[in-house]
């Protein structure tokens, strides 16, 4: 016999049988389906979901508290401040001052996207003399910068930080709360430490992990803060806005950073029900599709055995003329694939349609537009589906080698 | 008739089947031997147990005691896998009841035979029409069992036996539910068979099968084989 003759047979026994082909191929067409389908509408959700989240909470801000635990955290004198209520907060959480090239080990940790330092320093003014939170931003990375600080977007009057040019000097851009409760308006000058400063812009960032009174680029901010506290910097950062590079891996990012820091993560609080929502999302759909996978084998390893019940005269006959169960074992295991390859193909291609069909209904606004053709998911629903069949092929030809020719041909 | 070793040599074969405690003998001691190109007939009534006398020389069986050498081979020594290639390659067997495949054609049940060899398909086809046309059923391959009627079913399951040129034809009732005419044709191909390749032919028979056949009859009486009249 040659080695493809018993896929020949076994399509033959198809044709002899079509009813149990058909019932065989309708069971696996379905879970194939089920499986294609919801995971392509719940990948199109999950796309829709982690791009709103992106906008929302795919960044957090991270820092050291005092004293410093994390390994990352050398042990380094803060600069004396002369007021109590000064110094490097985060938030009301006063915080360690880190080497600056922090921002390179933590751009390499799992699930991190990007990473900037960021200089954070409540001060009191010397007009006046209120507290306010002087901001030094590292403008190397804007768009990280802009996701996770400021924007310029969000530019209410003037000009974004950095992009001012003949203001005769350097250049501030203000919080809108802060300029106006203080009257400040674009083109006044604002005294801040010993430099006097041309505010060239005005931004209402909203709700970020930081959020200054005052955002300077990292030099004037530095140099500031170093003429109020009267000694130098030195090149450290006290905070590190942290991009992660998807929501779905927000957590791994957060715990890699804080076992780096020993620190304080600052998340934006939306990101922690939502991410929670989409994992129970995935989950559903796993366990949903666990469930149709494993009615399928069931009604797939029962038809098959039936019929070896059923057919056990042909086997004893097959095997009184010769064949060995090897052969027949291999028959069976052809018997129980080809059903399983029709059904999951054509499941396949059905759950593809269905989910197009079904996402144009379901689904709204940025989903409606995200139903990527997984060809991946397609060739797993087949392989699970054949790894099923061939093991209920296998279970079958156990059962059928187990009963002698002499016995079986007695008894009928 | 041959003067080479036997084609098939039964030793003290014993076979008993168990009802609950009780065990009922069916074969005593049976032993026989068939030599190439010889044709045995043995006889005896119903329930006798020709037909598991057969079974265990066709290896499909196993005895209680005794040795059964096919072809100087003893295959109470053979694993399952050999001994379906002994039945594959040497042994033919008719059964009483046909044991034709419900499910598969005329032509397909006698191709079924064929198919583990190194025919292609081509020529197996060609070898099955064939047999069958010698048969008289040329006319019918495409018909399942059920749709044929009771001689038609015994020439395919004699069409599936020789198809496959084996040198021991074990045959139970061969001609058991034939007509006269259709009988004498089966008996002539088999006999055909015995002289024109050395096959050795044993039959079993309850009487429909002619004895004056047969090289030598002998007759199965109370699980004892006897030497016929």
């Amino acid at each position: 016999m040659k080695p493809y003759e018993p896929l020949v047979t076994a399509w033959r026994e198809q044709q002899r049988r079509p009813g149990r082909a058909f019932s065989l191929a309708l069971g696996f067409l379905l879970a194939v389906c089920a499986f294609v389908g919801f995971s392509h509408l719940f990948n199109a959700e999950r796309l829709a979901e982690d791009e709103l989240l992106k906008r929302v909470g795919g960044y957090f801000a991270a820092f050291a508290p005092l004293p410093a635990t994390g390994p990352a955290t050398a042990p380094a004198e803060l600069p004396q401040v002369k007021d109590a209520k000064e110094g490097f907060f985060a938030n009301t959480v006063l915080t360690c001052l880190l080497p600056r090239s922090l921002t390179e080990r933590l751009r390499a940790l799992p699930g991190v996207a990007d990473a900037v330092p960021v200089l954070m320093f409540r001060m009191r003014s010397d007009l006046g003399g209120h507290l306010f939170n002087l901001c030094g931003i590292d403008m190397s990375r804007p768009l990280v910068v802009g996701r996770t600080c400021c924007a310029p977007s969000e530019v209410k009057s003037g000009v974004f930080l950095g992009t001012a040019t003949g203001t005769g000097g350097p250049g501030a851009m203000l919080d809108e709360g802060y300029a106006s409760v203080h009257s400040y308006l674009v083109g006044d000058r604002i005294r801040i430490g010993a430099g006097e400063f041309t505010v060239t812009g005005i931004v209402d960032t909203g709700i970020r992990p930081v959020r200054g009174d005052v955002y300077l680029t990292w030099d004037d901010a530095a140099r500031a803060m170093a003429s109020s506290l009267g000694e130098p910097l030195g090149d450290r950062a006290n905070i590190f806005l942290i991009e992660v590079e998807s929501t779905t891996k927000q957590e791994l990012a957060m715990l890699g950073v804080k076992n780096l820091m020993g620190g304080v993560i600052n998340s934006y609080n939306c990101f922690r029900p939502a991410s929670k929502v989409v994992g129970l999302n995935a989950n559903a759909a796993n366990i949903l599709t666990a469930i149709l996978y494993g009615i399928a084998l069931l009604f797939g390893l029962k038809t098959q055995l039936a019929a070896v019940v059923e057919r056990r005269r042909e086997f004893g006959i097959l095997r009184c003329i010769g064949w060995s169960d090897r052969v027949i074992g291999a028959q069976l295991v052809w018997e129980a694939l080809l059903p399983a390859l029709i059904g999951a193909c054509a499941g396949g291609v059905l759950g593809i349609v269905i989910a197009k069909f079904a996402g144009t209904f379901v689904m709204t606004g940025a989903a409606a537009g995200m139903m990527p053709f997984d060809g991946g998911l397609v060739v797993k629903g087949i392989a699970l589906a054949l790894l099923g069949s061939a093991l209920t092929g296998i279970l079958a030809a156990i059962v059928a080698r187990r009963s002698s020719p002499a016995e079986i041909l007695r008894m009928i | 008739m041959s003067n080479v070793g036997p084609m098939i040599e039964a030793m003290n074969v014993r076979k008993a089947f168990r009802s609950g405690r009780r065990e009922i003998p069916v074969l005593e001691n049976v032993s026989l031997s068939v030599a190439p190109g010889e044709i045995l007939v043995i006889k005896g009534r119903s329930g006798v147990g020709k037909s598991t006398l057969l079974s265990i020389l066709g290896g499909l069986d196993l005895p209680d005691a005794g040795s059964i050498c096919i072809n100087g081979v003893e295959i109470g020594t053979l694993s399952q896998d050999d001994l379906a290639t002994l039945r594959r390659k040497t042994v033919g067997i008719i059964f009483q009841n046909f044991n034709l495949l419900p499910s598969w054609n005329a032509v397909e049940n006698v191709e079924a035979v064929l198919m583990h060899g190194d025919l292609d398909m081509a020529e197996r086809r060609r070898r099955a029409v064939s047999w069958l046309e010698r048969l008289g059923i040329g006319d019918r391959l495409e018909n399942l069992p059920a749709e044929l009627s009771v001689g038609q079913q015994q020439r395919v399951a004699v069409a599936r036996t020789l198809v496959n040129e084996p040198t021991l034809i074990l045959a139970d009732e061969p001609t058991g539910d034939v007509d006269p005419e259709t009988g004498a044709e089966i008996i002539s191909h088999l006999k055909a068979a015995v002289r024109e390749r050395g096959a050795a032919l044993l039959v079993v028979t309850h009487g429909a099968y002619p004895i004056e056949s047969g090289d030598r009859v002998l007759t199965l009486k109370n699980g004892v084989l006897e030497k016929s009249a």
